[in-house]
């Protein structure tokens, strides 16, 4: 009876040795880059917060100081249509109070012809 | 290591231990113990609390133009401690103060840490002092209160102190309505001066004064001062007064004083000018006091208006004598009494009346009280019982040993203009308050002094004395004019009788007045009430019907 030939032996790779743990560790090249992002985002964010705060106040500023000039220029038409400098100026162009005044009646409203369109 | 090394080591290690440990306990004293107090200390260096100074109120005319305003200034203060070359500062700022250095160095010279250069100068100037950024210089927000129409109704708005609180006037009657209530604001700044953008900001804004609406027509009023200040320098007059209102609503139209004075000139104001007199001074009236005489006479029947009686050459009470220097030994009615002033006519009617009814009189028609038209220093007058002494009646009849103010007498003449009711004056018609609310003054209040009748008469009565009688330089062309004229003696504190003050109080029209005015003068020449203050009254009443818009007596309508 014949002799069945042992079997040959599978070739397997060759084996290596795995360093660590199984899990795998994260890149830090992605954190380092998210917190890089993070800090100029906030630092940005607080950056364009402080000039929009410049610019406020800037704005803030400038609608007090129109407002100033708004009471200011007031006064001076104020100043300006006194009953006295008017009548002053009147003087000086060498106006003089009308002397008879016409006051007009006018007749009572069932005697008022009808308007025209 | 050697020996040597390591007990060096220990030695730095000891001496690294102690030196943590004293940065350690000065930390923990820093930002535990004392952190508040630090805290504290580090946020009053960035944040400041800044006034917000409230507007105070204007007061408008009638027409809505303001007699009264508020306009932003600045102070200029200084820290003269802080100033190194107090010359060269002042050399900078006296030229932009319009100065002279030496004043403004004298101020920065103060031993003190605090002293004002400049207070409530304008805005430009003060923007100009900023750019100078001299340390130990710095600038105040002060609003300044401006009368745009200068000296018109100074009198009756009065003016302000540098506390920017009234001192005289509508400005200290009204004080509490007009001023506001100071705001705050809370800012970080940074060492310049900046607002820090982000820092703290808290902010209570100001609540500003209520604005006050006057009854006055700045037109009247002008013309009321201008007429009232030539008739002076004309009649060489010390002073005088004219009050004009509506019968009907009590409201004072004009109101005019002369002396006179700018508010926006406080610091050179003569105190003796600065009086509302239509309120606050009281005289004799003479003669346009008979009115009430008259009205008491009829009234109570002691006469018809037709009646005539006699009027001798003078009349003899207690112990005195009162001649007759006008229409002596003649037979005259009410009409002709009034009409030629006749002293010893309303003395008779008077005695006839009676001093208990005609001291009635007197107190219906207001004398002896306020007005309640609620000025500041408003005078009700002296109104001493007619009964007092046998010599009262006969001189309270004429006008003579009672004072009242222009504005009393005023309201005499307007009672008989609204057919005997007297409406109480008023001079502010209504306000806005501090929330944008407007508000009217409520109706001013009133009562009935003498019937209908009795008025119409005595207007009737008036209008004659105008015609034909003593005030017939009170006439205005095209109106009919009501009035009666006054020339009195006038008492002069400690010395007596010294002076006149000459009066005319007029109505028009007189049939249904829409005007009463009253025009007093102080020592006129020529003393006579319808010589000196009847022509005064003409002038100021033609331009008042085109300003009030009064229309003429209509051609043919018989006159009341």
């Amino acid at each position: 009876m014949a002799t069945r030939a042992a079997p040959r032996p599978r070739s397997r790779p060759e084996l290596r040795v795995v360093r660590g743990g199984g899990k795998r560790r994260m890149s830090a090249v992605p954190i380092i880059a998210i917190a890089i992002a993070t800090v100029f985002g906030v630092t940005g964010i607080r950056a364009a917060q402080g000039q929009d705060g410049l610019k406020a106040a800037a704005l803030e500023q400038q609608y007090a100081n129109e407002q100033e000039n708004h009471i200011l220029l007031r006064a001076q038409v104020a100043e300006l249509s006194s009953p006295g400098r008017i009548a002053d100026e009147a003087d000086k162009l060498g106006l003089v109070p009308a002397a008879n005044p016409v006051f007009l009646r006018l007749p009572e409203p069932s005697n008022t012809p009808p308007p025209i369109p | 290591m050697t020996r040597v090394s390591a007990r060096r080591a220990t030695t730095l290690a000891i001496a690294l231990l102690l030196a943590m440990s004293g940065i350690g306990l000065r930390l923990g004293y820093v930002q535990g113990i004392r952190s508040d107090a630090y805290a504290a200390e580090a946020r009053a260096q960035r944040v400041r609390k800044i006034v917000l100074p409230a507007r105070r109120g204007t007061i408008f005319d009638r027409n809505g133009d303001e007699l009264a305003v508020s306009i932003p200034a600045r102070t200029i203060y200084a820290n003269p401690k802080a100033i190194k070359d107090p010359a060269k500062v002042a050399g900078e700022l006296a030229p932009l103060l319009h100065t002279d250095a030496y004043s403004v160095e004298q101020i920065l010279r103060r031993p003190s840490p605090f002293v004002y250069v400049a207070r409530r100068i304008g805005v430009v100037t003060a923007a100009q002092i900023e750019k100078l950024k001299e340390p130990g210089i710095g600038v105040l927000d002060e609003p300044r209160r401006l009368y745009p129409g200068g000296g018109l109704a100074a009198n009756v708005l009065g003016f302000i102190g540098t506390d920017y609180h009234g001192l005289s006037g509508i400005e200290y009657g009204y004080d509490q309505l007009l001023n506001g209530t100071p705001g705050w604001r809370v800012l970080e700044e940074d060492p310049s001066g900046n607002r820090i953008p982000a820092g703290e900001f808290r902010e209570q804004p100001p609540v500003p004064g209520a604005d006050i609406k006057l009854t006055l027509d700045p037109d009247l009023q002008l013309v009321a001062e201008r007429s009232l200040a030539a008739a002076v320098k004309k009649t060489h007059a010390k002073g005088g007064m004219i009050v004009a209102l509506d019968p009907r609503t009590g409201e004072i139209v004009a109101m005019a004083n002369n002396p006179s004075f700018d508010p926006n000139q406080i610091g050179n104001i003569d105190p003796a000018t600065i009086h509302n007199r239509v309120v606050t001074d009281a005289y004799e009236p003479g003669s346009i006091n008979k009115v009430i005489t008259a009205s008491a006479a009829l009234a109570g029947g002691i006469i018809k208006p037709d009646q005539k009686m006699w009027i001798p050459a003078g009349v003899h009470i207690g112990d005195a004598y009162f001649p007759e220097d006008r229409v002596p030994d003649e037979s005259l009615d009410l009409k002709g009494i009034l009409t030629n002033s006749s002293n010893v006519g309303t003395i008779l009617l008077a005695e006839k009346v009676g001093a208990s009814t005609l001291d009635d009189y007197f107190k219906r028609f207001g004398y002896g009280q306020s007005t309640g038209l609620g000025f500041p220093g408003e005078s009700p007058g002296i109104l001493p019982s007619a009964g007092r002494w046998p010599t009262s009646l006969p001189t309270m009849a004429i006008g003579q040993g009672l004072s009242v103010t222009a504005l009393q007498i005023a309201q005499v003449y307007s009672t008989i203009a609204d057919d005997g009711v007297s409406v109480e004056p008023r001079l502010v018609s209504g306000w806005v308050d501090r929330g944008g609310v407007s508000h009217n003054a409520s109706d001013a209040r009133s009562h009935r002094v003498i019937p209908e009748n009795i008025a119409r008469e005595v207007r009737d009565i008036l209008r004659n004395v105008v015609e034909v009688g003593t005030g017939i330089n009170a006439i205005v062309p095209g109106y009919d004019v009501a009035g009666k004229t006054g020339t009195a003696r006038k008492t002069v504190e400690g010395k007596g009788y010294q002076g006149y003050y000459s009066s005319f109080v007029g109505m028009l029209p007189a049939r249904a007045p829409q005007l009463v005015m009253a025009v007093v003068l102080d020592d006129a020449y020529p003393i006579e009430g319808g010589l000196s203050a009847a022509p005064v009254f003409a002038e100021v009443a033609s331009q008042a019907v085109r300003i009030l818009r009064i229309p003429p007596q209509p051609a043919g309508v018989p006159a009341p």
